[in-house]
C-alpha cells in the first residue's frame, strides 16, 4: 500500500509539472483521430488522495470512495455515417486505500456507457440506444469530471441510503440500521442484490435502455425508458419492469437554465422478492406479486454569468417499501438538496463550493417511536482549483458531513485529486 | 531674378538636431534607409482530415449539416513567417486587429496573425454562452462566459503564441500568433499565402500548423521580384 501511495506521489507531483515547451508534452492533449475523422478516441484520468473515508459518506461501494480513487476513463466515439454513431465509455477504477478484504474489488473495469446514436435529421432531434446516459436531472448528465469543480458527488447522487434492492426484515429492523447504508445489517437475498444501499440517483452507473432526446437552444426534453432505475441502473434487467423517465428544460436566457425531471420504475429485484431469507422466511403475499416502484421527481437550475457558476438541484424520491414480517408496504420518500458555486479568481485559479442536505420522511417503528427512516445528513464542501494546463486541473477540497445517526456522525476530508484528459 | 529661398542659421541648426535625434527612434521602429525587397508567396497543402473533436458521451451530440460544413474561414489554419527579423530591419510592423468568432463551437477562424500592439475581438454568436480564456505566457487571460451578440476584445503586447480556449465547451480551441515584425501571414481558404516586402536576402521561413511540428526552410528573395515556396504537409500527428 505504501508503494501505491509513493507511485501516486510521484504521479502527482509528474503531471502537474508545467511542461517547458507545450510542444515537449509527452501527454497528447488531444483527442486521437483514426479513419479520416470517423474514429475519436479520449481519454480521462482523476486521482484523488485524501482522509479515509471512516464515516463511509463518499462511498462509491465498499471499495471506492471519492477520495481515495484512482479512475481511467477511455471514451471513443465512431461516425458510421453522419447520422449515425457508436459511443463507448470503459471505467477502470482502482482504490487508493486498502479497504475490502479481496483485491480484485480494488480494481473493477466496467462499461459506464456503450450506445448507438441516431440522429435522423439535421435537427437537434437524436436517439440513443443501449447503455445511455440519463435524461433525468443535472449532475449526472455533465460530462467528465472536470466539470464537478468539488471531489465529492452532492448526496443525492453519491450518498448511500440503507434502501436496497430488497425488503427490509421489518420496520424496527429498518430504523435500526440507520445511517448504515454502506453496509446494511440485515441479511441480503443475494450477492446479486449488493451489499450496499441505494443513492437516490446513481452517479456511477448508467442504465440500459432508449431514450429520444430535443437539444434546442431554448427548450430541450428527454424521455427514456430503461431496465432499472434512477438509484440502481442495471445492464440486464433484474425484475421485468420498466423505467420512465424524462425531463424538460427551458432557456429563457443564455444564462439560465431549468429543468424539471420525474421518473418512475420498478426497483424491487427478483432476488430480493422471491427469495428464503432463511429465520425470516420469504416476503408474504400480496407484497410477492407486487410492483414495487421508486418515483422521482427532480428540479436543477443553473445561472452563470461572467466568472460565476451556480447550480442547484433538488431530487425527491419515493421508494414503495415491502417488509418481509408482513408489515403494511410503506412508502418511504427521501430529499436531497444541494447548491454549488465556482468562481473562476484567474485564468488558472478558481474557488467552489457546496451545500448539500439529505433527508428522510418519518415511520412508526414497531415499538411506537416516529423516526425518520434512514439518518439525515448534511454536508459542506469548499475547494480550490488551479488549472496547471489546459486539460490538467489540481483540486485541493475540504468537506465536513454531520450525519444524525450511524457508526460516524461527523467527519471532515481533506483531499487533493488530479485530472487530466485529452 | 528668382530669389531662392534660404533657410535662416536656427532653422537648420533646429533640424539638424531634430533629425540626429530621431535617427535613434528610427533605428528601431523603421527601416534606415531604403532597402530592396522582394515577395515570398505559395500555397500550403494539407491533409484532408482535421483535429477531432472530443466525443461528447452524456450529451445528445451528433452533427448536424450546419456543423460539418467549413466556411473558407475555417480553413486558415497555417501561418507562414519569417524567423527572424532580417538584419538592418526593424519595427514597422503593423498593429493588425482580428476578429475570433465563437461560431458553431468552434473559433473561426481557427489561426489568427497580428502585431505587437494589435487587438483580437471575440464575438459571440452561438446562441449559448462562451467562455474565452488562454493560460499562454505571452497573454494570459479570462473573458468569462458572455452571451449571443456581446464581443470583448483583447490586447496583445508582447510577441509569441496565445492558445485560447472555451472553458465550458472543451474541445473548442484557436491559436494567435503575435509577431514583433510584419513578414508574417495566414493561408487563406485555399493554403494561400503572400508576404509582401520582404528584404533581398536569405531568411529563414516557417511553415506554422497545429498537426505538424513547425517545418523551417531557406529561402532567397531577389530584389525587387517574387520567390514561390508551396508546402505539402503528410498527415503526421505533433503534440500539442
Amino acid at each position: 500500500m505504501r508503494t501505491l501511495g509513493l507511485i501516486t506521489a510521484t504521479v502527482l507531483v509528474w503531471l502537474a509539472m508545467p511542461a517547458a515547451r507545450a510542444d515537449a508534452d509527452p501527454l497528447p492533449s488531444r483527442p486521437i483521430t483514426f479513419g479520416d475523422g470517423r474514429v475519436v478516441v479520449s481519454g480521462d484520468v482523476a486521482m484523488s488522495f485524501g482522509t479515509a473515508d471512516e464515516g463511509y459518506f463518499n462511498l462509491y461501494d465498499y471499495s471506492h470512495d471519492a477520495f481515495n480513487a484512482l479512475t481511467m476513463s477511455l471514451s471513443a466515439e465512431v461516425r458510421a455515417t453522419d447520422r449515425i454513431g457508436f459511443v463507448a465509455l470503459i471505467t477502470d477504477e482502482i482504490s487508493l486505500r486498502g479497504r475490502g478484504s479481496d483485491p480484485s474489488d480494488r480494481h473493477i473495469v466496467y462499461p459506464y456507457a456503450l450506445y448507438v446514436r441516431v440522429r435522423p435529421t439535421d435537427r437537434p432531434f437524436t436517439i440513443l440506444g443501449g447503455r445511455i446516459p440519463p435524461v433525468f436531472g443535472g449532475f449526472a448528465r455533465r460530462d467528465y469530471g472536470e466539470v464537478n469543480a468539488l471531489i465529492g458527488l452532492p448526496l443525492a447522487y453519491g450518498y448511500s441510503t440503507t434502501m436496497r434492492p430488497e425488503p427490509p426484515p421489518s420496520r424496527r429492523e429498518l430504523v435500526l440500521n440507520r445511517g448504515g447504508g454502506w453496509a446494511v445489517r440485515y441479511p441480503r437475498a443475494t450477492a446479486e442484490t449488493g451489499p450496499q444501499g441505494l443513492p437516490l440517483v446513481s452517479a456511477r452507473r448508467w442504465d440500459t435502455g432508449v431514450s429520444a432526446q430535443w437539444d434546442g437552444s431554448k427548450v430541450q426534453a428527454g424521455v427514456a425508458v430503461t431496465v432499472g432505475t434512477l438509484a440502481s441502473p442495471r445492464t440486464e434487467d433484474d425484475n421485468g419492469g420498466k423505467q420512465i423517465s424524462g425531463r424538460v428544460g427551458v432557456t429563457p436566457s443564455a444564462s439560465v437554465n431549468v429543468g424539471v425531471s420525474a421518473s418512475s420504475g420498478e426497483y424491487l429485484a427478483d432476488a430480493g422478492r422471491s427469495t428464503d431469507y432463511g429465520t425470516v422466511g420469504w416476503l408474504p403475499e400480496p407484497a410477492r406479486s407486487t410492483t414495487h416502484r421508486q418515483q422521482a421527481l427532480g428540479l436543477d437550475a443553473e445561472y452563470s454569468l461572467g466568472h460565476v457558476v451556480v447550480r442547484g438541484e433538488v431530487v425527491a424520491s419515493r421508494w414503495d417499501v415491502p417488509f418481509l414480517n408482513g408489515d403494511p408496504t410503506l412508502q418511504l420518500d427521501a430529499l436531497g438538496s444541494s447548491i454549488e458555486t465556482r468562481v473562476a479568481l484567474t485564468p488558472r485559479w478558481s474557488v467552489a463550493a457546496r451545500g448539500d442536505r439529505l433527508g428522510f420522511s418519518r415511520v412508526t417503528a414497531t415499538d411506537g417511536v416516529v423516526r425518520s427512516w434512514d439518518a439525515p445528513v448534511r454536508r459542506v464542501e469548499g475547494a480550490v482549483g488551479y488549472l496547471v494546463r489546459r486539460n490538467v486541473r489540481l483540486k485541493a477540497s475540504y468537506q465536513y458531513n454531520w450525519r444524525s445517526g450511524g457508526r460516524e456522525r461527523t467527519i471532515g476530508m481533506a483531499g487533493a485529486q488530479l485530472l487530466y484528459w485529452f | 531674378m528668382s530669389r531662392r529661398a534660404v533657410p535662416s542659421p536656427a532653422f537648420v541648426l533646429i533640424a539638424l538636431a531634430l533629425a540626429a535625434a530621431s535617427l535613434g527612434l528610427v533605428h528601431a521602429a523603421a527601416p534606415p534607409r531604403a532597402v530592396a525587397t522582394g515577395t515570398i508567396r505559395g500555397t500550403v497543402t494539407l491533409p484532408a482530415t482535421a483535429p477531432g473533436r472530443r466525443p461528447s458521451v452524456s450529451r445528445p451530440g451528433g452533427t448536424s449539416a450546419a456543423d460539418r460544413q467549413q466556411d473558407a474561414l475555417d480553413r486558415q489554419t497555417s501561418v507562414v513567417y519569417l524567423d527572424n527579423m532580417p538584419r538592418g530591419m526593424a519595427g514597422e510592423f503593423i498593429e493588425r486587429k482580428a476578429r475570433l468568432d465563437q461560431r458553431g463551437q468552434r473559433f473561426v477562424p481557427h489561426v489568427v496573425a497580428i502585431g505587437v500592439g494589435g487587438t483580437v475581438d471575440f464575438p459571440n454568436s452561438d446562441p449559448f454562452f462562451h467562455n474565452v480564456f488562454s493560460l499562454a505566457d505571452v497573454k494570459s487571460f479570462d473573458l468569462g462566459r458572455y452571451a449571443t451578440g456581446k464581443s470583448k476584445t483583447v490586447r496583445f503586447d508582447k510577441p509569441g503564441l496565445v492558445r485560447v480556449f472555451c472553458d465550458i465547451h472543451a474541445h473548442m480551441s484557436a491559436f494567435i500568433f503575435v509577431f514583433a515584425h510584419p513578414y508574417f501571414d495566414v493561408t487563406d481558404g485555399q493554403g494561400r499565402y503572400r508576404i509582401d516586402g520582404v528584404p533581398a536576402g536569405t531568411h529563414a521561413l516557417v511553415l506554422w500548423n497545429e498537426t505538424i511540428e513547425p517545418e523551417t526552410r531557406q529561402v532567397v528573395v531577389p530584389d525587387g521580384g517574387e520567390v514561390e515556396m508551396n508546402f505539402t504537409v503528410a498527415a503526421s500527428p505533433a503534440p500539442q
